[in-house]
């Protein structure tokens, strides 16, 4: 049977490969960094059940790692597609990790030894990494590579220290671009979403304020392995924050600068971070300020009721119009009006963490001509139908899952990764019948 | 739908039931922090029911210092600030009330020319020159420069400049 192409290493493209290897369909797994696991790997807990989030990821990342019907290709891209549904052309452009994944064994001597810091991805820019790096401890495939922008070898022709440290050999300096040529059934995107980078906004001081974070931030703050080890240490002195506020809808629900759709998450990992800060130190006080709490999953507004009223997270019906920083503490006050009496109030807190929008990947620009399939208004992939065919595009063999073509939580994701794998194999049966 | 005739004037200069009553506005407006009863959001849903009446009757709309701050702010392009300029542009044009020093300017452009009033002149050692003896625009109360005076009682000049 023909293999399926599935087109980003989130949980969205994690879920569909597994779906079609175990059913027997070989799967090629294609992911732009150096691991799988995207946006789920970062976060810290999923809601509203309160999980470790990696706990839940990590053992699927393995899965696809080790299933004998999935080929990841990571570092790689999409730069062609030719053929029609059950014959498609494809070709992969496998960028050079400079490591030879058949020798390195993950142990990380090279990027201990190594003296180049980068903001690292991985921890949303709040911890560092080194130029020939692991993507994160549970990253799957467990190889370093190397940023060549960052590398001294690469950049000054001087430095190869990870190559004399390498206990495997593995460095391999020499590694050349490589283009993979496939022929699939059918193709599934799942490219995922990037976080609205909030600088726009100017009220809010997104990058003037070092108190003021995004969402996927303070995740990477309040998360055990991350920069801190969960200790809420606010970046501007690190001083344990136990007054922190949540401002909703930072770049989404807007006519002006952002984008006018519902994040559809935000309200609810809102509650979650919330919930968190609560469960690390009860005496805490946490804000949340909404304009509307959309909870409409599954068990979703029982965890804000139960956030109300066991952990006293405090809830104000308000758009902040203004933060300001007191030069000297760094401590910030908000300006809002609690809309439900109509009084303008300020409120001084240790950290503002802003609930951004998710917007469409930047590389959906780049990969929609490439498959031939069009975008949406904001950037987002456009479906056949939202009703009668909500994974398919309008070219036949193409499918879309996850938060590639329109905010989605994780439950919705996985849905519809099983539902275009459904549809996939469906494609490669059918291309294996014609033959 | 809005019934009152008169409500659609402001109404159509902007889409007030685009509104998501956040309440940004009336967080970022320096009028608001400072003196009660003036709120942008509630203006913008007072405006969307048809109590521009009441609205111009309370004088709240006279408290704007037009700093635009809420037009910037403003997530749904809903502008408070034109909707004030609007109800006080009924409001002038109806003959309501509004605030003297709006009367006071208005004479001193009709009376003098100058919106602002001409300060005495002072040489570098102090001395105080006459304005008059200088040839220079005379002052509210002082002499006048010629200019023809409207003094018809309903203040048509400010009836036109407000209608504008």
């Amino acid at each position: 049977m023909k293999p399926v192409l599935v087109i980003g290493g989130g949980i969205a493209g994690i879920q569909a490969s597994l779906d079609l290897a175990d059913r027997g369909t070989k799967v090629h797994l294609v992911e732009r960094t150096p691991s799988i696991g995207g946006v789920m790997a970062q976060l810290d807990k999923t809601f509203p059940t309160m999980d470790c989030s990696i706990c839940i990821l990590a053992p699927k990342m393995i899965e696809c790692y080790r299933h004998p019907n999935i080929t990841i290709h990571t570092e790689s891209e999409v730069v062609g597609l030719e053929g029609s549904v059950g014959d498609f052309d494809v070709k992969v452009l496998e960028h050079p990790r400079s490591v030879d994944p058949s020798k390195c064994t993950g142990c990380g001597l090279c990027s201990e030894k190594c003296p180049v810091k980068r903001p690292s991805v991985f921890q949303a820019g709040l911890g560092q990494r080194k130029a020939i790096y692991l993507a994160f401890p549970q990253a799957v495939p467990l190889i370093a590579t190397i940023d060549r922008d960052a590398c001294l070898w690469f950049t000054k022709g001087i430095c190869r220290t990870c190559e004399k440290v390498c206990p495997a050999g593995a460095v391999d300096y020499e590694q050349k671009e490589n283009t993979v040529e496939l022929n699939v059934s059918s193709v599934i995107a799942a490219t995922g979403f990037e976080q609205y980078n909030p600088k726009d906004i100017g009220e809010y001081g997104y990058g003037r304020y070092k108190n003021v974070l995004t969402a996927l931030e303070f995740e990477r703050l309040i998360c055990a392995s991350g920069p801190t080890g969960g200790v809420l240490n606010r970046p501007s002195d690190g001083k344990v924050s136990h007054n922190v506020a949540f401002i909703q809808c930072v770049g989404s629900r807007t006519q002006t600068t952002g984008y006018p759709y519902c994040s559809a998450s935000c309200c609810i990992y809102a509650t979650k971070e919330a919930v968190l800060i609560k469960e690390h130190e009860p005496s805490s006080h946490v804000t949340i300020f909404y304009m509307d709490l959309k909870t409409f999953g599954k068990g979703f507004q029982g965890f804000v009721d139960r956030a109300q009223s066991h952990w006293g997270v405090r809830y104000i019906r308000g758009r902040p119009g203004e933060i300001r920083e007191d030069p000297v503490t760094k401590n910030l006050t908000i300006l809002y009006e609690n809309t439900e009496v109509g009084k303008v109030e300020r409120e001084e807190v240790d950290l503002v963490v802003l609930c951004t929008a998710a917007v469409p990947h930047r590389e959906n620009r780049k990969l929609a001509p490439v498959l031939g399939i069009a975008l949406d208004e904001y950037g987002f992939f456009e479906v056949g139908d939202p009703v009668s065919a909500p994974v398919e595009t309008g070219k036949p063999g193409v499918y879309v899952c996850g938060s590639c073509h329109g905010p989605r939580d994780i439950p919705e994701s996985v849905a519809e990764a099983s539902a275009t794998a459904a549809k996939a194999s469906e494609d490669a049966a059918r291309a294996e019948a014609k033959q | 739908m809005l019934t009152q005739k008169k409500s659609q004037k402001a109404a159509d200069k902007v889409n007030a039931e685009a509104c998501d009553p956040c309440g940004k506005c009336p967080s970022a407006c320096p009028v608001t922090a400072r003196i009660e009863g003036f709120n942008p959001r509630q203006i913008i849903a007072k405006v969307d029911l048809g109590k521009e009446d009441a609205l111009i009757k309370s004088g709240v709309i006279w408290t704007c210092t037009s700093c635009l701050k809420c037009k910037e702010r403003c997530p749904e392009e809903v502008s408070p600030y034109e909707v004030v300029l609007e109800l006080r542009r009924e409001a002038i044009a109806e003959g309501q009330q509004h605030p003297t020093s709006y009367d006071e300017a208005e004479r001193a452009v009709t009376e003098t020319g100058v919106v602002q009033q001409p300060l005495p002149v002072r040489t570098r050692s102090r001395d105080r020159k006459d304005r008059a003896a200088l040839g220079l625009a005379m002052g509210l109360g002082q002499e006048p420069l010629g200019l023809e005076l409207n003094q018809s009682p309903v203040d048509p000049v400010l009836a036109r400049i407000g209608g504008a």
